[in-house]
């Protein structure tokens, strides 16, 4: 993560040493977070909800509340994206960094035709014909697997269902064509064969136009399917980034390990595994380790201090104390969390 | 044979189009075709399919919150669709649900003890003088603190909001519960937490469950018997035993090939150091 600055004039985006503050800065909702994510590249972020994943990519998207204390530097494309001025900003958002809501299904205009919202989409960021945007919106349309696109391209948001309303929503996000998709949770809502479908179409996006993706979720093993490399986040940090499979075969981070856990549905087993509690909120986060109070590993140095982000293997961070020991457990030591034993 | 707890016997249910602007629609699509299934005690069946398979109609239908077009819903031998109002009203307290929203299904201006309080009141299961105590035991009992009873739902996560979202179902003290995608809009470790509960609920109360997901592999773990939906109709029924790796139809085999799934880095992973921990 050190070097960061080096790549700032590069292509892509480059978070360094955020930090996002409520209530003047004393509420930290984000602490020191680092990341980057290069043209065509996919980055994964995942953590449970409150985690400050989705504010993040509000962040780089200039959309945060008001009020808000923001500290240090995000690079889309080697321009500051703090400075921007609001007219600079509106010009970036679209087809510089365009992001997919969580919950778009109110994001759509009732009285236009989606038809005409994509055309109006395309229309606005390139100087091609009427005709052509058009024939180019029902294609999106396809892609993101709406039937009979011809026909329904002249329908109105009511007339479709909440899933397919979010697929005509990631249409129009596409349309602009975007150096940079920020995609939070894009899929969650959906069936897995539309889903299956988007996460064709996302990629094919970033092979044929190098459109880099933040990819935010808390489906690992859409993660798995989708990104190069993955960043989990608990409470405002990041405790863990790498390779997605280096990592999820492999983590470094007890939290990690924790959420695999909870993603395995062995038939037979009588029991789900979970990870005990939930994640301390902003303002209650202890200065030591933040997840030490749901580890089932946690020791002495664990709550002595603040963990650093430290280089674990190649193109690897962890921030545990215990990030060798971890590496070689399996996920079933969360199996059992009621009986956690704390040192 | 004694009939089972729940028989539910071809049941099909049009929604008309409506007359308003915002209703309207050219075509009327069934959203259940002769649907038929059964669940007894301590049973629990999955149902799942993609949105608009109609999970959710079933789920309204069997909780008489829809009134099925043609077909039987039958408790305990008595069919709910021709019972008259006041009858059906002391027996829909059997039949519970559990929303997939936990934040748009508690009223926020209600105290949690004052909501499941009222559910006992209001099916005169308590008396104002014992309810309490009886709020207070179905806190416990689903993991939730003492403190609780005296605070809004905006003090709770999503995860703790769903527990009391079951906590309100059971203090109706119904014989089967409808649990309507009741993880999907939790983190997956809280998912864990909440399908715990409820398969805790069931070996302690005996509660018959019918569990909707669109998530097959959630289904597959909590579910011996299986019914799989498309367009409005039952597709696959997978018995107890078989596992949804199994599955025939055509539809569900796609559902499967569909799931991203993590089986490939762990099938990859050669590491000899790892071990099982206990």
């Amino acid at each position: 993560m050190g070097d960061s600055r080096m790549t700032g004039a590069s292509a892509g985006l480059v978070i360094d040493d955020l930090s996002i503050g409520f209530a003047g800065g004393r509420r930290e909702a984000i602490s020191s977070l680092s990341l980057a994510v290069s043209a065509g590249e996919s980055v994964g972020l995942v953590g449970e909800s409150g985690s400050g994943k989705s504010l993040t990519a509000r962040a780089v998207l200039g959309i945060l509340p008001p009020g808000v204390a923001v500290k240090g530097r995000i690079l889309f494309d080697g321009a500051s994206v703090l400075d921007l001025s609001p007219q600079e900003m509106r010009k970036l958002r679209g087809s510089g960094v365009a992001m997919i809501f969580q919950d778009p299904m109110s994001s759509l205009n009732p009285v236009l035709s989606v038809g005409d919202a994509i055309v109006q989409v395309i229309l606005s960021h390139s100087g091609v014909s009427r005709g052509e945007a058009r024939s180019r919106a029902v294609e999106l349309m396809q892609r993101v697997g709406i039937r009979d696109a011809a026909s329904r391209a002249s329908s109105y948001p009511h007339e479709f269902s909440g899933g397919m309303r979010q697929r005509i929503m990631i249409a129009m996000v596409l349309a602009a064509r975007p150096r940079l998709l920020l995609a939070d949770e894009p899929t969650t809502a959906l069936d897995v064969i539309v889903q299956a479908g988007i996460l064709e179409l996302l990629a094919d996006l970033r092979r044929s136009e190098g459109m880099g993706l933040l990819f935010i979720s808390h489906d690992l093993a859409v993660v798995a399917a989708v990104c190069d490399r993955i960043a989990v986040m608990y409470a405002g940090e990041i405790v863990e980034e790498g390779p997605t499979a280096a990592v999820l075969s492999q983590p470094n981070m007890p939290y990690t390990l924790g959420l695999l856990a909870s993603t395995r549905r062995v038939r037979g087993t009588r029991r789900l595994s979970s990870i005990a509690g939930a994640p301390p909120p902003p303002g209650e986060r202890p200065s030591s380790c933040r997840f030490a109070a749901r580890c089932p590993l946690v020791v002495e140095r664990c709550l002595a201090g603040p963990i650093p982000l430290a280089h674990v293997a190649p193109g690897r961070t962890a921030r545990c104390v215990r990030a060798a020991e971890v590496s070689r457990l399996d996920p079933s030591i969360f199996a059992s969390t009621e009986k956690v034993v704390h040192v | 044979m004694s009939s089972p707890l729940l028989s539910v016997e071809g049941i099909s249910k049009t929604y008309q189009p409506g007359r308003s602007f915002l209703e309207r629609r050219s075509i009327a699509r069934p959203s259940l075709i002769d649907v038929s299934l059964a669940l007894d005690k301590g049973d629990i069946l999955g149902v799942v399919g993609e949105s608009g398979s109609g999970k959710t109609t079933l789920a309204r239908c069997i909780a008489m919150l829809e009134h099925p077009d043609t077909g039987r819903v039958m408790l305990n031998g008595e069919d709910l669709v021709t019972m008259p109002g006041s009858r059906l009203r002391a027996r829909r307290r059997l039949i519970q649900t559990v929303f997939q929203d936990p934040y748009a299904s508690l009223n926020p201006r209600l105290t949690v003890g004052s909501a499941l309080a009222e559910v006992m009141l209001v099916h005169r299961l308590e008396t104002k003088q014992g309810v309490r105590a009886k709020v207070m035991e179905l806190l416990a009992q689903v993991g939730l603190p003492a403190s609780a009873f005296d605070a809004y739902p905006n003090a709770f996560s999503g995860g703790q909001r769903q527990r009391i979202c079951i906590a309100r179902a059971l203090a109706a003290q119904p014989d089967i519960l409808i649990a309507d995608e009741p993880v999907s809009s939790l983190d997956v470790s809280i998912q864990a937490q909440v399908v715990n509960l409820l398969l805790d609920l069931r070996d302690r109360l005996g509660l018959a469950v019918l569990f909707i997901s669109h998530d097959l592999q959630l289904i597959d773990f909590i579910a011996p018997r299986i019914i799989v939906m498309l367009a409005g109709e039952v597709v696959e029924t997978i018995p107890d035993g078989v596992p949804i790796q199994d599955a025939k139809h055509a539809y569900t085999r796609s559902l499967l090939e569909a799931i991203p799934s993590l089986d490939h880095i762990f099938r990859a992973e050669t590491n000899p150091t790892r071990r099982e921990t206990r």
